[in-house]
């Protein structure tokens, strides 16, 4: 409810400031180049997902939804930021794993 | 510790962590050792994801053969000057009208409408059982 309101009130703001030729807002960041990195080396879905809020901001922006935008940059990165744990997960445990494996190999000959 | 000490020790840690890497895949080939990771998609499902074969490229890069690891992964090999272009526009984060333009032109919202085409393309092309067998003549 409180949100709502919130989410109301700005963009009844932007749009008066974009009616009196005001200053607009700077486009939030779009993860664009963290989204094709995550593609490449980590998490193939979370990368598409990310890629696709990536577009959405900027187009967002252009057609003058400022708050939509920067809730689609928000969106970015959360999934950028999960994508990013799993990576360190996957790659930890495989670092884990291998240390282990070395070790089992030492004490077994 | 202080913020910069901090970073400095950061830093220090991030490149002998690079250096290593470098070292690493310069000297093993990811054919011939086991010791490095498998794509999962590749283990679960027998499909090449599109960064499959990225180590080996990366092994071939820095041993100088460039066409050999164009063959390997090319969606890698082009999008690895690409995005550490991006990084380095946006870490010198200049004022200047022309650097910011390209920035604009090169990473836009053009840019993710052809990656997003590319990237699918590519991974369905090459789990072809054509490109499979196209790509060996050039290694």
């Amino acid at each position: 409810m409180c949100y709502q309101i919130h989410y109301v009130m700005e963009q009844t703001n932007y749009t008066y400031s974009q009616q009196g030729g005001a200053q607009q807002p700077p486009m939030p960041k779009t993860y664009f180049l963290e989204s094709i990195l995550t593609l490449l080396f980590c998490c193939l879905p979370l990368g598409i997902i990310a890629l696709i809020k990536a577009n959405s901001v900027e187009s967002l922006y252009r057609s003058g939804d400022y708050v939509g935008s920067e809730r689609a940059s928000q969106e970015a990165k959360k999934y950028i930021k999960w994508s990013l744990i799993g990576a360190v997960l996957v790659y930890g445990l495989y670092a884990m794993i291998l240390l282990g494996l070395g070790g089992l190999s030492y004490f077994s000959y | 510790m202080t913020r910069t000490n901090k970073f400095i020790l950061l830093g220090l840690v991030g490149i002998s962590l690079l250096a290593l890497m470098i070292w690493v895949y310069k000297t093993y080939n990811p054919l011939e050792s086991h010791w490095f990771p498998r794509c999962p998609s590749k283990l679960l499902l027998a499909l090449d994801c599109p960064g499959c074969g990225s180590q080996r490229a990366v092994h071939q890069l820095l041993n100088g053969h460039l066409l050999s690891a164009l063959t390997y992964n090319p969606l890698f090999v082009i999008y690895l000057p690409y995005v550490a272009l991006g990084f380095l526009i946006r870490f010198f984060s200049t004022e200047r009208l022309l650097i910011q333009k390209v920035y604009r032109l090169l990473y836009g919202r053009w840019a993710s409408i052809i990656s997003l085409i590319a990237i699918i393309t590519f991974t369905i092309v090459r789990n072809t059982s054509w490109w499979q067998t196209w790509i060996i003549h050039f290694r």
